[in-house]
């Protein structure tokens, strides 16, 4: 049975997380409705870009060679299952891909991908990117994300960006767009039917669309991680709140069972007195 | 098929400059923000804000 001292402690420390997992619900809400907002023009750049991907129909040749794996993710905790999630992505992709032989290279954005693969991966990463989530991301960040990608020296055949959509505040799923290299598009059958399409507007367009596709993924990320670490912490702050309350049921108990044992004591010596 | 088509200086004078599409449109952008009225200019500056750092694995 636990002293009335160690139920003060634990009820007083259990009281000060349920404070701070408020506050962390409350600051979350503000950032996710703020992303929110931003993710509407933002999926207009995310589509606008894919969407000569889907009408020209260009799919990689089966037999290239080089993959790249972007994972989109950011630096902070307590937001659930964000990490995990797509680190779990990542993982099986990685062994797909090896065991089919391709070379594959593993690009994190936020610290906790890199984390969360270090210790069994570490050989495929090419590169991390942190500081992501602090702020919400601009296209300047997806620029230099970018331009690091293709100064990076890795020429890849073909890659992807696995990121969170965001479809609703209570749901968000972990989904992957697709990276083309210049020869792939370049040698598409379906580009002759466009037209003033040569190898110089072709390789702006290319290096336009990764910067594009990894600002779209790092808005939709921004959004999930902000609504999921919203519900985390509001699950949090009510899992505290049924501890304290059944913590001062024990508290009130054990405060009474020590004043019968008192009063048992003060009794039973008035009558061994008698 | 595609280099046929290409002309004698279809190559854009940035890229010949050794510059990246998106380096260029970098840019542009900034000297449009630097164009900007003063009460525009501090939102576009806000906005463009870039934090991202990039972490090079250690070589072994």
């Amino acid at each position: 049975m636990a002293t009335l001292k160690d139920i003060t402690r634990r009820l007083k420390s259990i009281k000060n997380i349920q404070k701070i997992t408020k506050s962390m619900k409350m600051v979350s809400a503000a950032k996710y409705a703020r992303a929110e907002r931003e993710l509407k023009p933002a999926r207009i750049y995310g589509t606008g870009a894919l969407a000569l991907y889907e009408k020209a129909e260009i799919k990689a040749p089966e037999d290239k060679k080089k993959h790249l794996l972007i994972g989109v993710s950011s630096d902070r905790g307590l937001c659930g299952a964000i990490h995990t999630s797509i680190a779990k992505s990542l993982k099986n992709q990685i062994t797909n891909l090896s065991n089919a032989g391709k070379e594959v290279m593993v690009v994190g954005v936020g610290d906790k991908i890199r984390g969360l693969l270090q210790r069994t991966h570490s050989n495929y990463f090419l590169m991390t990117f942190k500081e992501v989530g602090r702020r919400p991301p601009s296209f300047g960040d997806a620029s230099i994300i970018a331009s690091e990608l293709l100064n990076s020296g890795y020429e890849f055949d073909e890659g992807s960006v696995i990121y969170n959509r965001f479809r609703s505040v209570i749901s968000y799923k972990t989904d992957e767009k697709p990276i083309f290299s210049f020869e792939t598009v370049a040698g598409s059958e379906s580009l002759s039917i466009y037209d003033d399409i040569d190898a110089d507007v072709l390789r702006n367009y290319q290096e336009f669309t990764l910067a594009n596709i990894l600002y779209y993924s790092l808005k939709e990320s921004t959004t999930s991680e902000q609504s999921a670490r919203m519900t985390a912490m509001d699950n949090a702050s009510k899992n505290a709140s049924e501890m304290i309350d059944k913590l001062t049921l024990t508290f009130n108990r054990t405060r009474q069972a020590v004043i019968t044992k008192e009063l048992i004591e003060i009794i039973s010596g008035a009558a061994a007195l008698d | 098929m595609v280099a046929e088509r290409r002309g004698a200086a279809m190559v854009a004078y940035w890229r010949q400059a050794g510059l990246s599409y998106i380096r260029y449109s970098q840019i542009c952008a900034q000297a449009v923000r630097a164009a900007m009225k003063p009460q525009y200019k501090a939102e576009a500056e806000r906005a463009a804000m870039a934090t991202v750092k990039t972490v090079k694995p250690k070589k072994e």
